[in-house]
């Protein structure tokens, strides 16, 4: 070796030469399909090879390949005949265990990363998944995000429009309209709530601050550059939640702890979008009492009445 | 030298193994050979290929006794978004306090980026501080251990926890161990009620391990609602969920094996287009809950 080291040349006693030349042809074979004579002038012209072989000796190799699991397929281009390796023993192989952590740590995390994140891991496990034998773990990892089946340069462009806060005219299919439907909204936030991805904003038509979920958005119509930067009203709710057990309470980004004691906490959320906050407040249940503004407190007090009335009704 | 790649590939490549390959390719039929000659056979073959491995371009080294693979025989292409993707992974995963998590994420890494060129490699490398991910329960590491023993050796447990301000005891079998940042939990077959629930591990007051394994037939408490309005037009059915029934304005919903605490938290969500319809308790259970609510604002 280290002859070779200084002059660059191989000899019989330095290495194995059919050792060489089947790991040529491997390699070959891996970067796409190759003829009988590509194959043979390649060993030609290998500079430390330099030699001629038959297609017989070929054939030999490649019957080697398929000994050690390398599935080497043959196509037809014209009369011309090639082959390749589709698949081969030294591929990644990602194990069930493997899998499986990548799901529990995915879980872990999903609550904490950004829409980018998602859509870069997102990406990774399209990458990875055909790698993954079990193919109950499979489907998992492909589904595990909530933009799994999203248009990706489609939430991109949603992303973009709405970190500028430029109105866009969407192409909307919803089951609650008989047809599809344009609407623009100044868009200001896309988050994920209960699995799904949202994009929220103002509908100037309507005059309400609406959600809309990303898989019924078909397109963007129209981008409307020269609209004017509208501020939308937000809401400021100040709520007390009780602490019943010893788990730390996961506060949101638009959230602010405002006093703490061993029995509750005391929160002021802000959001333009008031479903949201009115979805968790009552994903509190008990645990949670709204303390102002009053008008929007009236409004919990409503719902919760609804809620009880549509149970005494039947 | 095939053999001797996949035993490379899998990280398996003990001098041992790799010597075995190489002796029975040099050992014919009918001739004798004595250990010292058959040694030195193996040896000047095996350095052979190594050596031809190593003129195509595939680095290999011998940490104690062992051959590693530090290059691949071909390079598999990830984008720059992959690469990102997997320092995400890779900087939970340093963080996360799993043992096991850690070696299965360790390892399907190094795997990736054997099979990746060198600048790809320095990119992940220079990606690895940018992300942190603090997870609030490495003081409960020990407890993690234990309770995925539990798990795996199946068997039935006695817990002492806190709900909702009380002491709670219930015997049940561990499931699973499952992960947010803030915490860790404990997903296990409540025995008596016959549902699933999530305790996190700092609420375990106590864990008794029971002396009888139970092998009986688990069944979960199924869940019957409704859905009206909007809701039923939009509606996507969870992992654990199937269609029973279409009306007009509904749609009726059959869950099972949800959570209770995480089914009820999720379904308040949906204000007053869900109703719960069976079983009787469960409702029973959903119509305190919202008493309890309104009690609040002494309603």
């Amino acid at each position: 070796m280290k002859r070779f080291m200084e002059t660059n040349t191989v000899t019989h006693n330095l290495m194995s030469f059919s050792g060489f030349k089947s790991l040529l042809i491997f390699s070959m074979l891996v970067e796409g399909p190759k003829t009988y004579e590509e194959i043979i002038e390649n060993i030609e012209n290998n500079e430390y090879l330099k030699e001629t072989i038959s297609k017989d000796t070929i054939r030999i190799y490649m019957n080697s390949l398929k000994k050690v699991g390398c599935d080497i397929k043959k196509i037809y281009e014209g009369r011309t005949v090639k082959y390749y390796i589709s698949s081969h023993p030294f591929e990644l192989k990602i194990t069930d265990a493997q899998a499986d952590s990548i799901i529990k740590i995915y879980k872990a995390i999903s609550g904490s990363i950004e829409l980018g994140d998602f859509i870069l891991l997102q990406n990774f496990f399209d990458k990875i998944s055909e790698h993954i034998t079990n193919e109950k773990l499979k489907l998992q990892i492909k589904n595990l995000s909530p933009i799994s089946n999203l248009n990706s340069s489609l939430i991109k462009e949603l992303a973009k429009y709405t970190k500028d806060k430029t109105e866009i005219t969407i192409l909307y299919n919803s089951k609650n309209f008989k047809k599809k439907k344009e609407i623009t909204i100044l868009p200001d936030k896309m988050h994920i709530n209960n699995h799904k991805l949202y994009i929220t904003g103002y509908n100037s038509e309507y005059q309400n601050y609406g959600e809309f979920p990303v898989n019924n958005i078909i397109k963007i119509v129209s981008v409307n550059i020269d609209s004017p930067k509208l501020e939308i009203p937000g809401l400021t709710v100040t709520y007390k939640y009780l602490k019943t057990d010893n788990t730390n309470f996961e506060i949101l980004n638009n959230e602010k702890i405002i006093e703490e004691t061993n029995d509750y906490l005391i929160i002021e959320i802000s959001s333009k979008n008031k479903f949201e906050i009115t979805q968790r407040i009552l994903s509190f249940t008990n645990k949670c009492i709204v303390l102002s503004p009053d008008n929007y407190k009236n409004e919990i007090i409503s719902c919760l009445l609804k809620m009880k009335e549509g149970y005494i009704e039947e | 030298m095939f053999k001797f790649l996949n035993l490379l590939y899998k990280n398996e490549a003990e001098y041992e193994s790799v010597y075995e390959i190489f002796k029975s390719d040099i050992i014919r039929e009918n001739e004798v050979y004595d250990d010292k000659k058959l040694n030195n056979l193996v040896q000047v073959v095996l350095n052979k290929y190594i050596n031809a491995l190593r003129i195509f371009g595939v680095k290999i080294k011998k940490e104690k006794n062992k051959f590693k693979l530090e290059s691949s025989l071909y390079i598999s292409e990830y984008s720059i978004d992959n690469i990102k993707a997997m320092s995400i992974l890779t900087s939970a995963n340093i963080n996360i306090p799993d043992k096991d998590i850690n070696k299965n994420i360790s390892e399907l890494v190094n795997n990736i980026v054997l099979r990746m060129d060198i600048q790809r490699r320095n990119i992940l490398n220079s990606l690895l501080g940018k992300y942190n991910f603090t997870f609030y329960f490495t003081n409960i590491k020990d407890q993690i251990e234990q309770c995925k023993k539990y798990c795996k050796d199946n068997v039935l447990l006695e817990i002492n926890y806190i709900n909702k301000k009380k002491e709670e005891r219930c015997i049940c079998k561990p499931k699973e161990i499952k992960y947010t940042i803030k915490t860790a939990i404990l997903s296990c077959y409540e025995v008596k009620k016959k549902e699933i629930i999530e305790i996190a591990l700092p609420n375990i007051i106590s864990i008794d391990e029971l002396p009888n394994r139970t092998t009986s037939f688990e069944s979960t408490t199924t869940v019957v609602y409704k859905l009206t309005g909007r809701l039923a037009k939009t509606y996507k059915l969870k992992e654990n969920e199937k269609l029973d029934k279409i009306e007009e304005d509904s749609i009726t919903i059959i869950n099972t094996g949800e959570p209770r605490d995480k089914l009820f938290a999720r379904l308040m969500r949906y204000a007053d287009l869900c109703k719960i319809i069976t079983p009787k308790y469960i409702r029973s259970d959903m119509i305190n809950l919202i008493n309890d609510s309104l009690k609040n604002y002494n309603k």
